[in-house]
Protein backbone atom coordinates (compact mmCIF):
# COMPACT_ATOMS: atom_id res chain seq x y z
CA UNK A 1 0.00 0.00 0.00
CA UNK A 2 1.43 3.79 -0.82
CA UNK A 3 1.36 5.64 2.18
CA UNK A 4 2.58 9.32 2.25
CA UNK A 5 5.19 9.81 4.87
CA UNK A 6 6.58 13.43 6.31
CA UNK A 7 9.92 13.28 7.72
CA UNK A 8 9.94 16.16 10.44
CA UNK A 9 13.79 17.56 11.28
CA UNK A 10 13.47 18.94 14.67
CA UNK A 11 16.14 20.56 16.92
CA UNK A 12 15.88 17.18 18.93
CA UNK A 13 15.35 14.33 17.17
CA UNK A 14 13.46 13.22 13.95
CA UNK A 15 9.83 12.39 13.73
CA UNK A 16 7.97 10.45 10.93
CA UNK A 17 4.22 11.20 10.30
CA UNK A 18 2.63 8.50 7.79
CA UNK A 19 -1.06 8.69 6.44
CA UNK A 20 -2.11 5.31 4.75
CA UNK A 21 -5.65 7.38 4.13
CA UNK A 22 -4.49 9.93 1.47
CA UNK A 23 -3.74 12.29 4.22
CA UNK A 24 -7.06 12.23 6.01
CA UNK A 25 -5.46 10.88 9.60
CA UNK A 26 -1.86 10.79 10.37
CA UNK A 27 0.38 8.64 12.59
CA UNK A 28 3.37 10.03 14.51
CA UNK A 29 6.61 8.13 15.34
CA UNK A 30 9.48 9.23 16.93
CA UNK A 31 11.85 10.54 17.80
CA UNK A 32 15.10 9.18 16.23
CA UNK A 33 18.36 9.93 16.28
CA UNK A 34 18.52 10.93 19.91
CA UNK A 35 18.87 14.76 20.98
CA UNK A 36 20.32 15.08 17.50
CA UNK A 37 19.60 18.44 15.69
CA UNK A 38 18.37 17.22 12.45
CA UNK A 39 18.62 20.15 9.73
CA UNK A 40 18.13 18.43 6.83
CA UNK A 41 16.30 15.31 5.50
CA UNK A 42 15.32 13.57 2.07
CA UNK A 43 13.65 10.94 1.19
CA UNK A 44 14.91 9.13 -2.36
CA UNK A 45 12.03 6.82 -3.63
CA UNK A 46 14.79 6.25 -7.01
CA UNK A 47 15.50 2.84 -7.32
CA UNK A 48 14.47 -0.28 -6.13
CA UNK A 49 13.54 0.59 -2.21
CA UNK A 50 13.27 3.80 -0.58
CA UNK A 51 16.19 5.33 1.16
CA UNK A 52 15.86 8.03 4.33
CA UNK A 53 18.58 10.81 4.71
CA UNK A 54 18.91 12.97 8.08
CA UNK A 55 21.87 14.96 8.26
CA UNK A 56 22.08 15.53 11.64
CA UNK A 57 24.06 16.91 14.34
CA UNK A 58 24.68 16.71 18.52
CA UNK A 59 25.50 19.54 20.51
CA UNK A 60 28.35 17.25 22.46
CA UNK A 61 29.31 14.50 19.24
CA UNK A 62 29.03 16.54 16.97
CA UNK A 63 27.57 16.14 13.68
CA UNK A 64 26.80 12.99 11.17
CA UNK A 65 24.64 11.61 8.47
CA UNK A 66 22.65 8.99 8.87
CA UNK A 67 20.22 7.00 6.00
CA UNK A 68 17.57 4.12 7.40
CA UNK A 69 16.16 1.52 4.46
CA UNK A 70 12.91 0.58 6.38
CA UNK A 71 11.08 3.82 6.52
CA UNK A 72 13.00 5.10 9.85
CA UNK A 73 13.10 2.26 11.92
CA UNK A 74 16.41 2.02 12.28
CA UNK A 75 19.24 4.20 11.23
CA UNK A 76 22.72 3.66 9.79
CA UNK A 77 25.59 6.15 9.74
CA UNK A 78 28.14 4.53 7.89
CA UNK A 79 32.10 4.11 8.30
CA UNK A 80 34.21 6.13 8.06
CA UNK A 81 31.83 9.39 7.77
CA UNK A 82 30.27 10.22 4.66
CA UNK A 83 31.01 13.87 5.24
CA UNK A 84 34.74 14.52 6.02
CA UNK A 85 36.47 17.64 5.29
CA UNK A 86 39.82 16.79 3.18
CA UNK A 87 42.93 17.29 6.00
CA UNK A 88 43.85 19.90 3.50
CA UNK A 89 41.08 22.45 3.78
CA UNK A 90 42.14 22.34 7.36
CA UNK A 91 37.82 22.78 7.71
CA UNK A 92 35.44 20.73 10.08
CA UNK A 93 31.61 19.58 9.22
CA UNK A 94 29.78 21.78 11.51
CA UNK A 95 26.10 20.98 10.10
CA UNK A 96 24.50 19.20 7.22
CA UNK A 97 22.01 21.72 5.87
CA UNK A 98 21.10 19.96 2.38
CA UNK A 99 20.57 16.40 1.08
CA UNK A 100 19.11 16.70 -2.52
CA UNK A 101 18.80 13.08 -4.47
CA UNK A 102 20.00 13.25 -7.94
CA UNK A 103 18.06 12.42 -10.95
CA UNK A 104 15.62 9.08 -11.36
CA UNK A 105 17.85 7.50 -13.75
CA UNK A 106 20.32 8.24 -11.47
CA UNK A 107 20.09 6.59 -8.15
CA UNK A 108 23.11 6.62 -6.55
CA UNK A 109 23.83 10.01 -6.96
CA UNK A 110 22.70 12.11 -4.27
CA UNK A 111 23.88 16.18 -3.03
CA UNK A 112 24.75 17.37 -0.04
CA UNK A 113 25.16 20.63 1.18
CA UNK A 114 27.26 21.65 4.44
CA UNK A 115 28.33 24.61 6.80
CA UNK A 116 31.14 25.32 6.01
CA UNK A 117 29.80 26.37 2.39
CA UNK A 118 30.56 23.35 0.69
CA UNK A 119 28.48 21.15 -2.15
CA UNK A 120 29.24 17.53 -1.65
CA UNK A 121 28.67 14.69 -3.79
CA UNK A 122 27.85 11.18 -3.63
CA UNK A 123 28.00 7.96 -6.15
CA UNK A 124 27.46 5.59 -4.09
CA UNK A 125 23.75 6.81 -2.62
CA UNK A 126 25.11 8.93 0.36
CA UNK A 127 27.07 6.12 1.80
CA UNK A 128 30.36 8.58 1.00
CA UNK A 129 30.67 12.10 -0.43
CA UNK A 130 33.54 14.16 -1.89
CA UNK A 131 34.15 17.55 -1.73
CA UNK A 132 33.08 20.01 -4.71
CA UNK A 133 36.66 21.42 -5.10
CA UNK A 134 35.81 23.97 -8.09
CA UNK A 135 33.20 25.87 -5.24
CA UNK A 136 35.57 25.17 -2.39
CA UNK A 137 38.53 26.90 -3.81
CA UNK A 138 36.28 29.49 -5.38
CA UNK A 139 38.02 32.75 -4.47
CA UNK A 140 34.84 34.75 -2.89
CA UNK A 141 35.13 32.32 -0.28
CA UNK A 142 36.68 34.02 2.06
CA UNK A 143 34.31 37.14 1.74
CA UNK A 144 31.24 34.75 2.66
CA UNK A 145 30.20 35.40 5.92
CA UNK A 146 27.56 33.16 8.05
CA UNK A 147 24.00 34.39 8.82
CA UNK A 148 22.36 34.01 11.72
CA UNK A 149 22.28 30.19 11.45
CA UNK A 150 25.68 29.43 10.22
CA UNK A 151 27.33 29.64 7.45
CA UNK A 152 24.97 27.22 5.08
CA UNK A 153 24.82 25.84 1.55
CA UNK A 154 21.59 25.04 1.87
CA UNK A 155 20.25 24.86 -1.85
CA UNK A 156 20.98 22.44 -4.65
CA UNK A 157 18.87 22.65 -7.61
CA UNK A 158 20.66 20.35 -10.40
CA UNK A 159 19.31 20.95 -13.86
CA UNK A 160 16.96 18.42 -14.62
CA UNK A 161 18.33 18.49 -18.67
CA UNK A 162 21.59 18.76 -18.31
CA UNK A 163 24.13 17.09 -15.70
CA UNK A 164 26.99 19.69 -16.07
CA UNK A 165 24.41 22.24 -14.80
CA UNK A 166 23.97 22.94 -11.48
CA UNK A 167 22.43 26.38 -8.85
CA UNK A 168 23.90 26.51 -5.30
CA UNK A 169 22.58 28.79 -2.71
CA UNK A 170 24.01 29.98 0.75
CA UNK A 171 23.61 32.07 3.51
CA UNK A 172 25.30 34.59 2.95
CA UNK A 173 26.64 34.29 -0.25
CA UNK A 174 24.32 33.96 -2.68
CA UNK A 175 23.60 31.90 -5.80
CA UNK A 176 26.47 30.64 -7.59
CA UNK A 177 26.04 28.25 -10.62
CA UNK A 178 27.76 26.30 -12.34
CA UNK A 179 28.07 24.99 -16.58
CA UNK A 180 30.99 22.80 -16.20
CA UNK A 181 29.63 20.29 -14.14
CA UNK A 182 31.35 21.99 -11.26
CA UNK A 183 34.65 22.67 -12.33
CA UNK A 184 34.23 26.17 -11.93
CA UNK A 185 31.64 28.52 -10.36
CA UNK A 186 29.97 32.10 -11.15
CA UNK A 187 27.70 34.25 -9.03
CA UNK A 188 24.16 34.70 -10.11
CA UNK A 189 22.77 37.73 -8.33
CA UNK A 190 22.36 40.44 -10.44
CA UNK A 191 19.03 41.65 -9.22
CA UNK A 192 18.90 40.47 -6.03
CA UNK A 193 19.22 43.53 -2.95
CA UNK A 194 21.60 42.61 -0.17
CA UNK A 195 19.57 45.81 1.96
CA UNK A 196 21.46 44.79 4.83
CA UNK A 197 24.70 45.27 3.39
CA UNK A 198 26.51 48.85 4.38
CA UNK A 199 27.40 50.12 0.67
CA UNK A 200 26.75 48.32 -2.76
CA UNK A 201 22.96 47.15 -2.47
CA UNK A 202 23.24 44.91 -5.28
CA UNK A 203 26.46 43.27 -4.94
CA UNK A 204 27.97 40.48 -7.70
CA UNK A 205 27.95 38.20 -4.62
CA UNK A 206 26.90 38.49 -0.67
CA UNK A 207 23.68 38.14 -0.79
CA UNK A 208 21.77 36.29 1.87
CA UNK A 209 19.34 34.07 -0.21
CA UNK A 210 17.39 32.13 2.13
CA UNK A 211 16.08 29.77 -0.40
CA UNK A 212 15.70 29.20 -4.12
CA UNK A 213 12.95 26.36 -5.78
CA UNK A 214 12.30 25.56 -9.40
CA UNK A 215 10.49 23.41 -11.52
CA UNK A 216 11.63 20.98 -13.28
CA UNK A 217 9.96 21.58 -16.72
CA UNK A 218 10.74 24.99 -16.67
CA UNK A 219 14.45 25.24 -15.52
CA UNK A 220 15.41 28.36 -16.69
CA UNK A 221 12.50 29.80 -14.19
CA UNK A 222 13.84 30.08 -10.58
CA UNK A 223 12.26 31.54 -7.80
CA UNK A 224 13.90 33.04 -4.53
CA UNK A 225 13.07 34.38 -0.98
CA UNK A 226 15.85 36.48 -0.44
CA UNK A 227 16.49 38.38 2.89
CA UNK A 228 14.59 40.51 2.38
CA UNK A 229 13.09 40.42 -1.09
CA UNK A 230 11.13 37.79 -3.11
CA UNK A 231 12.48 37.02 -6.64
CA UNK A 232 12.27 35.45 -10.02
CA UNK A 233 14.48 35.10 -12.62
CA UNK A 234 13.48 33.25 -16.29
CA UNK A 235 16.89 32.99 -17.59
CA UNK A 236 18.47 30.40 -15.15
CA UNK A 237 19.85 33.08 -12.64
CA UNK A 238 21.26 35.75 -14.93
CA UNK A 239 19.05 38.44 -13.53
CA UNK A 240 16.40 38.73 -11.44
CA UNK A 241 13.26 40.59 -10.51
CA UNK A 242 11.16 41.50 -7.58
CA UNK A 243 7.61 39.71 -7.66
CA UNK A 244 6.90 41.05 -4.03
CA UNK A 245 4.00 43.32 -4.51
CA UNK A 246 0.87 41.36 -3.58
CA UNK A 247 2.70 40.06 -0.99
CA UNK A 248 2.58 41.60 2.76
CA UNK A 249 5.76 41.35 3.65
CA UNK A 250 8.93 40.78 1.64
CA UNK A 251 10.92 38.67 4.05
CA UNK A 252 11.04 34.85 4.95
CA UNK A 253 12.74 31.79 4.49
CA UNK A 254 10.91 29.66 2.33
CA UNK A 255 9.90 29.46 -2.05
CA UNK A 256 7.97 25.38 -2.47
CA UNK A 257 7.56 25.40 -6.44
CA UNK A 258 4.29 22.78 -6.87
CA UNK A 259 5.43 19.40 -8.51
CA UNK A 260 3.09 19.49 -10.67
CA UNK A 261 2.70 23.03 -12.11
CA UNK A 262 5.37 25.81 -12.98
CA UNK A 263 4.74 29.29 -12.18
CA UNK A 264 3.03 27.83 -9.05
CA UNK A 265 4.92 28.99 -5.83
CA UNK A 266 4.61 29.11 -1.95
CA UNK A 267 5.73 31.31 0.72
CA UNK A 268 5.51 31.96 3.82
CA UNK A 269 5.78 36.21 4.96
CA UNK A 270 7.48 37.51 7.74
CA UNK A 271 7.28 41.25 8.95
CA UNK A 272 11.02 42.18 8.10
CA UNK A 273 14.20 41.08 9.20
CA UNK A 274 14.25 42.66 12.41
CA UNK A 275 10.71 41.47 12.94
CA UNK A 276 10.47 37.98 12.15
CA UNK A 277 7.09 37.55 12.99
CA UNK A 278 3.84 36.55 10.77
CA UNK A 279 2.55 39.81 9.15
CA UNK A 280 -0.74 40.77 12.00
CA UNK A 281 0.78 37.62 14.14
CA UNK A 282 -1.40 35.63 11.47
CA UNK A 283 0.63 32.44 10.25
CA UNK A 284 -0.63 32.89 6.54
CA UNK A 285 1.13 30.98 3.10
CA UNK A 286 0.75 32.75 0.20
CA UNK A 287 0.57 30.94 -3.72
CA UNK A 288 0.85 32.56 -6.55
CA UNK A 289 0.26 30.73 -9.54
CA UNK A 290 1.51 33.17 -12.11
CA UNK A 291 5.08 33.39 -11.09
CA UNK A 292 4.69 36.17 -9.38
CA UNK A 293 2.38 38.61 -11.45
CA UNK A 294 -0.02 37.86 -8.43
CA UNK A 295 -0.24 36.29 -5.48
CA UNK A 296 -3.18 34.64 -3.08
CA UNK A 297 -3.73 34.83 0.62
CA UNK A 298 -4.19 30.47 2.06
CA UNK A 299 -5.57 30.44 5.48
CA UNK A 300 -8.25 28.27 5.42
CA UNK A 301 -7.86 25.87 8.46
CA UNK A 302 -4.50 27.99 9.57
CA UNK A 303 -4.82 29.62 13.28
CA UNK A 304 -6.58 33.22 13.63
CA UNK A 305 -5.07 33.85 16.99
CA UNK A 306 -1.68 35.27 17.28
CA UNK A 307 0.88 33.41 16.07
CA UNK A 308 4.63 34.25 17.02
CA UNK A 309 6.49 31.25 15.91
CA UNK A 310 8.72 31.23 12.25
CA UNK A 311 8.99 28.60 9.74
CA UNK A 312 12.62 27.74 8.66
CA UNK A 313 14.52 28.03 5.51
CA UNK A 314 13.64 24.17 4.97
CA UNK A 315 10.06 24.25 6.77
CA UNK A 316 7.92 23.94 3.98
CA UNK A 317 7.60 21.28 0.76
CA UNK A 318 5.29 19.55 -1.40
CA UNK A 319 4.51 16.06 -1.49
CA UNK A 320 4.06 14.02 -4.98
CA UNK A 321 0.93 13.17 -4.80
CA UNK A 322 -1.44 13.35 -7.69
CA UNK A 323 -3.52 16.61 -5.83
CA UNK A 324 -0.41 18.17 -4.49
CA UNK A 325 -0.05 18.21 -0.45
CA UNK A 326 1.95 20.86 0.74
CA UNK A 327 3.44 21.39 4.61
CA UNK A 328 5.01 23.23 7.25
CA UNK A 329 6.81 22.74 10.54
CA UNK A 330 7.18 25.87 12.42
CA UNK A 331 9.44 26.75 15.43
CA UNK A 332 6.60 25.97 17.93
CA UNK A 333 6.93 22.64 17.35
CA UNK A 334 3.83 22.16 14.86
CA UNK A 335 3.23 20.78 11.04
CA UNK A 336 0.50 21.85 9.09
CA UNK A 337 -0.75 19.88 6.12
CA UNK A 338 -2.48 20.61 2.77
CA UNK A 339 -3.67 17.77 0.92
CA UNK A 340 -5.28 20.29 -1.63
CA UNK A 341 -2.63 21.81 -2.80
CA UNK A 342 -3.26 25.14 -0.12
CA UNK A 343 -6.69 25.62 0.11
CA UNK A 344 -7.04 24.25 3.57
CA UNK A 345 -5.03 23.46 6.55
CA UNK A 346 -4.90 20.96 9.37
CA UNK A 347 -2.64 21.06 12.19
CA UNK A 348 -1.04 17.19 11.53
CA UNK A 349 1.12 17.32 14.48
CA UNK A 350 1.62 19.74 17.83
CA UNK A 351 3.86 19.94 20.78
CA UNK A 352 7.29 18.91 19.00
CA UNK A 353 10.21 20.75 19.43
CA UNK A 354 11.12 23.46 16.97
CA UNK A 355 10.66 22.18 13.85
CA UNK A 356 13.96 23.08 11.09
CA UNK A 357 13.07 21.08 8.01
CA UNK A 358 10.10 18.76 6.61
CA UNK A 359 9.99 16.54 3.61
CA UNK A 360 7.57 14.69 2.29
CA UNK A 361 6.65 12.04 -0.32
CA UNK A 362 4.61 8.53 -1.22
CA UNK A 363 6.65 5.45 0.22
CA UNK A 364 6.12 1.82 -0.89
CA UNK B 1 52.60 1.72 28.17
CA UNK B 2 48.84 0.85 28.51
CA UNK B 3 46.59 3.26 29.07
CA UNK B 4 43.18 3.08 30.88
CA UNK B 5 40.50 5.33 28.83
CA UNK B 6 36.56 5.73 30.82
CA UNK B 7 34.38 6.04 28.09
CA UNK B 8 31.09 7.52 28.95
CA UNK B 9 27.34 6.11 28.99
CA UNK B 10 26.52 7.78 25.53
CA UNK B 11 29.80 6.59 24.08
CA UNK B 12 29.60 2.76 25.16
CA UNK B 13 27.57 1.61 22.32
CA UNK B 14 31.01 2.59 20.29
CA UNK B 15 32.94 -0.24 22.54
CA UNK B 16 30.10 -2.68 22.73
CA UNK B 17 29.75 -1.44 26.39
CA UNK B 18 33.20 -1.31 27.88
CA UNK B 19 33.52 1.00 30.37
CA UNK B 20 37.04 0.98 29.69
CA UNK B 21 39.30 0.79 26.93
CA UNK B 22 43.21 -0.14 27.45
CA UNK B 23 45.67 1.30 24.33
CA UNK B 24 48.92 1.06 24.15
CA UNK B 25 50.75 4.97 23.91
CA UNK B 26 54.74 4.97 23.16
CA UNK B 27 56.24 6.43 26.88
CA UNK B 28 56.17 9.99 26.32
CA UNK B 29 52.85 10.03 24.15
CA UNK B 30 50.20 13.02 24.24
CA UNK B 31 47.05 13.14 23.78
CA UNK B 32 46.64 13.75 20.59
CA UNK B 33 48.63 10.00 19.77
CA UNK B 34 46.65 8.68 22.23
CA UNK B 35 43.27 9.54 20.49
CA UNK B 36 44.97 8.32 17.01
CA UNK B 37 44.98 5.13 18.18
CA UNK B 38 41.80 5.03 19.60
CA UNK B 39 40.97 6.28 16.03
CA UNK B 40 43.06 3.53 14.42
CA UNK B 41 40.70 0.87 16.19
CA UNK B 42 37.15 2.50 16.20
CA UNK B 43 36.92 5.64 14.54
CA UNK B 44 33.31 5.28 15.19
CA UNK B 45 34.20 6.22 18.59
CA UNK B 46 36.85 8.51 17.51
CA UNK B 47 34.78 10.71 15.62
CA UNK B 48 32.17 11.37 18.47
CA UNK B 49 35.21 12.89 20.59
CA UNK B 50 36.85 15.45 17.93
CA UNK B 51 36.45 16.64 14.68
CA UNK B 52 38.17 15.47 11.05
CA UNK B 53 40.65 18.22 11.98
CA UNK B 54 41.29 16.06 15.51
CA UNK B 55 40.11 19.04 17.59
CA UNK B 56 38.04 18.23 20.67
CA UNK B 57 34.10 18.80 19.90
CA UNK B 58 33.50 22.04 21.70
CA UNK B 59 31.45 19.97 24.35
CA UNK B 60 33.90 17.25 25.00
CA UNK B 61 36.02 17.17 27.57
CA UNK B 62 39.27 15.29 28.14
CA UNK B 63 40.63 14.96 31.79
CA UNK B 64 44.53 13.08 32.45
CA UNK B 65 43.32 11.68 35.78
CA UNK B 66 42.14 15.41 36.93
CA UNK B 67 43.54 17.41 34.51
CA UNK B 68 41.40 18.75 32.16
CA UNK B 69 43.52 18.71 28.59
CA UNK B 70 41.87 22.57 27.56
CA UNK B 71 43.92 23.69 30.89
CA UNK B 72 46.63 22.12 29.89
CA UNK B 73 48.86 21.71 26.86
CA UNK B 74 45.49 20.78 25.04
CA UNK B 75 46.27 17.74 22.52
CA UNK B 76 49.97 17.79 23.04
CA UNK B 77 49.57 17.65 26.87
CA UNK B 78 51.70 14.55 27.78
CA UNK B 79 50.27 11.02 28.98
CA UNK B 80 51.84 10.04 31.96
CA UNK B 81 52.37 6.42 33.00
CA UNK B 82 49.66 4.77 35.08
CA UNK B 83 47.19 7.75 35.07
CA UNK B 84 43.90 6.98 33.77
CA UNK B 85 42.11 9.01 30.99
CA UNK B 86 38.77 10.44 31.13
CA UNK B 87 36.13 11.11 28.18
CA UNK B 88 33.54 13.59 29.73
CA UNK B 89 30.78 15.15 28.29
CA UNK B 90 30.24 18.67 29.10
CA UNK B 91 27.14 18.75 31.51
CA UNK B 92 25.23 21.47 29.14
CA UNK B 93 22.60 21.92 26.90
CA UNK B 94 18.89 22.68 27.35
Amino acid sequence: MTKTMVLIGTRKGLWTATSEDDRQTWTLRGPDLGLNEVAACAIDTRGSSTRLFAGASSSHWGPAMSYSDDLGASWTEPDPAPISFPQETDAALARVWQVTPGPSDRPDLVWAGTEPSALWRSEDRGVSFTLNQGLWDHPHRKEWQPGGGGQALHTILPHPDDSRRMLVAMSTGGVYRTTDDGESWNPANKGIQGSFLPADEFPEYGQCVHKVARHPERPDQLFAQNHGGVYRSDDEGDSWSSIADGLPADFGFNAVVHPHAPGTVYVIPLVADMDRFPPDARIRVYRTRDAGQSWEELAKGLPDDPFYATVMRDGMCADDSATTGIYFGTRSGSVFASADEGESWSEIVSHLPDVLCVRAGRVG
Amino acid sequence: MAVLIRIPGALRQFTDNARTLEVDLPDGGDVAQLLARVGADNPSLLRRICDERGDLHQHVNMFIGTANVRDCEGLATLVPDGVEVYVLPAVSGG
